[in-house]
């Protein structure tokens, strides 16, 4: 649902917080155009990048998917077998028989480390850890792309998070905007639950009443201008309201305009709450969503997929959860891989896939694996990478990395590298006035690896 | 030749964890970890009411003798009371400290035991009131039954230990031991002579009763075997096991008939009709299969 000036938590600088959530991210006002354009020519970038990122709510079991250990004692192996994949020496978990015969299209890393051992979105959308943030908070990915590139055409928000509401908020949280502005916060249709886009009681078929629309966005910039919380808003308000007239997102996020095969390909999957309920659904409709915003223009693209918190009995094992979100998420990543490069967009979309830790070695008295900060793992496809290989190991046991370990913030500056952002480079001011770098760029680069 | 046929594939949104026939055989309970209870229609497979209540997965189910009332264990620690025809809960039971996982009913409908990880078996009787507590295992308890008149319960617990229980005096009759690693189901033949039990090392094993002694060991399924049933007039002998299938043996003999392939993850329930014909399983795969059971020459 999108809803416009609707009731919402009022924050300590008078500013509704739900306001600016959900219709943030629409706008590229306040942003310096030069820091943008010196950015991208830097990279030598001049066609729409994309990423699409899908985390793995809970913290997948790195073990039991990308980096099965043989070797090890049963009460740490587990139940699953390796399978040969199409890249020689490369051996991947037998529940993704997909990606293992398109193992040439994906690059997975073994050794992710770095992680804050919290169970939230928070370090997969930003990047940071939770603790310590500067003024404003750290942005998410997506808000820091949104203000440094604005939207690609004026008829999509640049940022848009699929996630739908969640018991555990935690795993909901669509990445905040933080110093980059809430302006630049994600445009979020499912936060309130899957269903029907409204803007505060007008549906989109009543858009063509520009009136009506106009009334809403005039409210909202008296009580944002009152605040003094939004800068540039008429170039906002304009941008807003061709997002929001023009059909492009609406018809994005319509998937009975998708064929219905290639939609079944894709596996379709249940909007109820999987695991244990608290977190999102396992719904593949949400990856071809994805794809379909991102034809339409948006840059980044991510949402919330299961629930990998797997500690075990009475809600199933960790195994009989991995036998059933791995088929899953097999069928729906290597189908939005597929579909991605029969559009010719594989190359210029990274999609990347993670969780916030990875998991005990070994297995608990009840069948599950635990929180396990040190190492985790994580997929990338897409977006000109190098693709076809295993970057990094764990020990015997998956118990840390002792091969080339990548840290969570190398990803994301592989990521801003790929959409053609110069982590050296861009900045954004924190609500202090201090230019802050995207990324921690004097200890993390892009994986030269993949690059 | 004991055949089986396919009738019909349920589902539920989430992982199901239990099915059990109304006495007449007309309707269908299943469960699942999507916190409901479905009805169906068991001869068409039309979704009939779905009961919402329970604040967690719904791992038992059971009809009253009488087919009017249905009950329904949940992770939630309580065990709630439906009227079937209304789809309303009349009452909630609580006691447990810690999830339920395991769950009940005696041939005869007068008795329903639910086993906890706060380590306990609690007994109710049909009309919800509490009938006893056995205390004894040292972990949470994965398997639990009562016999056809409610004289024995046995409970299988991830202390390792299998219990053989006197109902009326709520006092331990027996260990038995033969199992390696936790066992995790047991059912009582209806003629209350034979205690079946499966195990984490993928066996099942029949035991005399009272005695306690063990009369055969099963082998067949390659992963743990997740449950253990009886059919109600005693011809069979089904068991469901992590690797997906269900195996039916002579509930006499143990010789084994017949092996249903179809699950694509564990399968954690299993109920037979009355007339012993049709045998629905539930599979973490989200999927409830209707099979009907023929012979054929």
């Amino acid at each position: 649902m999108l809803t416009m000036l609707g009731p919402g938590q009022r924050m300590c600088d008078g500013v509704s917080r739900r306001q600016f959530l959900t219709i943030g991210g629409l706008a590229m006002g306040g942003i310096s155009l030069s820091q943008l354009l010196q950015a991208e020519a830097a990279a030598g970038t001049k066609r729409h990048k994309s990423v699409i990122m899908i985390f793995l709510s809970g913290g997948p079991p790195h073990q039991d998917m990308f980096d099965l250990k043989m070797d090890a004692p049963v009460e740490i192996r587990g139940e699953f077998q390796p399978i040969s994949t199409k890249v020689p020496g490369i051996q991947i978990c037998e529940h993704l028989p997909r990606m293992a015969a398109m193992m040439d299209k994906l690059a997975i890393i073994r050794s992710l480390v770095g992680s804050e051992g919290r169970h939230a979105a928070f370090q997969c959308m930003t990047g940071w850890p939770i603790q310590q943030q500067p003024v404003g908070g750290w942005p998410s990915f997506g808000s820091s792309v949104a203000k440094l590139q604005g939207t690609t055409d004026g008829g999509t928000p640049p940022y848009v998070n699929l996630s739908p509401k969640m018991k555990g908020s935690f795993w909901a949280d669509p990445g905040q905007a933080g110093y980059a502005g809430a302006a630049y916060a994600p445009f979020t249709p499912n936060a309130d639950g899957p269903g029907n886009l409204v803007l505060n009681g007008i549906s989109l078929e009543k858009l063509s009443d520009r009136q009506a629309l106009m009334g809403q966005l005039d409210k909202l910039k008296r009580e944002a201008d009152a605040t003094g919380a939004i800068q540039g808003l008429d170039s906002w308000q304009r941008q807003a309201f061709g997002i929001l007239t023009s059909s492009k997102l609406a018809d994005a996020l319509d998937l009975t305009k998708e064929d219905p095969k290639l939609r079944d390909r894709y596996g379709r999957g249940s909007a109820e709450p999987a695991g244990y309920g608290d977190a999102g659904p396992l719904l593949n409709d949400y990856l071809l969503a994805a794809r379909r915003l991102v034809e339409s223009g948006v840059r980044v693209v991510s949402l919330a997929y299961g629930r990998w918190d797997w500690h075990g009995r009475p809600h199933g094992t960790n195994f009989d959860n991995a036998r059933d979100h791995l088929p899953a998420l097999d069928q729906g990543v290597c189908t939005l891989i597929e579909d991605l490069e029969s559009r010719g967009m594989l190359k210029d979309t990274s999609v990347l896939v993670w969780g916030e830790f990875g998991r005990t070695p070994r297995i608990n008295k009840n069948g599950g694996r635990d929180h396990w900060p040190n190492v985790a793992c994580a997929l990338l496809a897409g977006g000109g990478i190098r693709a076809g290989q295993v970057i990094g190991a764990t020990n015997r046991l998956g118990e840390h990395a002792t091969e080339r370990p990548v840290h969570f913030q190398e990803i994301f500056a592989t990521l801003y590298h790929n959409l053609g952002i110069d982590i050296n480079r861009a900045t954004l001011n924190d609500w202090s006035g201090r230019p802050r770098y995207l990324v921690d760029h004097t200890r993390y680069q892009p994986l030269k690896e993949l690059t | 030749m004991l055949t089986a046929k396919l009738l019909h594939t349920l589902t539920h949104p989430n992982s199901a964890y239990g099915a059990a026939f109304s006495p007449d055989g007309a309707l269908l309970a299943t469960v699942s970890m999507d916190n409901t209870v479905k009805l169906w229609n068991a001869a068409t497979g039309e979704e009939k009411a779905r009961l919402k209540g329970h604040g967690d997965g719904v791992c038992g189910v059971a009809f009253s003798s009488d087919g009017k009332r249905l009950f329904s264990a949940s992770l939630d620690k309580t065990v709630k009371i439906w009227n079937v025809n209304s789809g309303s809960a009349e009452a909630t039971l609580g006691g447990h400290q810690q999830y339920i996982e395991s769950f009940a009913i005696s041939a005869d409908g007068k008795w329903l035991a639910t086993g906890g990880h706060d380590n306990e078996v609690r007994l109710w009787s049909d009309n919800g009131s509490p009938a006893g507590v056995l205390k004894g295992h040292t972990e949470a308890i994965y398997g639990v039954a009562i016999s056809a008149e409610g004289k024995y319960v046995a409970s299988a617990g991830n202390d390792n230990q299998l219990l053989l229980w006197d109902f009326a005096a709520a006092k331990k009759i027996a260990e038995l031991k033969g199992h390696s690693g936790p066992p995790q189901c047991v059912s009582f033949h209806p003629d209350g002579k034979l205690l079946a039990s499966g195990g984490s090392d993928a066996k099942v094993k029949i035991w005399n009763l009272p005695a306690g002694d063990l009369q055969t060991t099963l082998d067949g399924h390659s992963q743990l075997v997740k449950c253990v049933l009886y059919s109600p007039r005693g011809k069979y002998l089904a068991s469901g096991s992590v690797d997906g299938s269900v195996r039916l043996y002579d509930a006499r003999i143990g010789t084994h008939l017949l092996t249903l392939e179809g699950h694509k993850n564990t399968v954690y329930g299993l109920a037979f009709t009355a007339d012993d014909r049709l045998l629905a399983t539930a599979g973490y795969d989200r999927t409830i299969k209707v099979w009907e059971l023929g012979k054929k020459q």
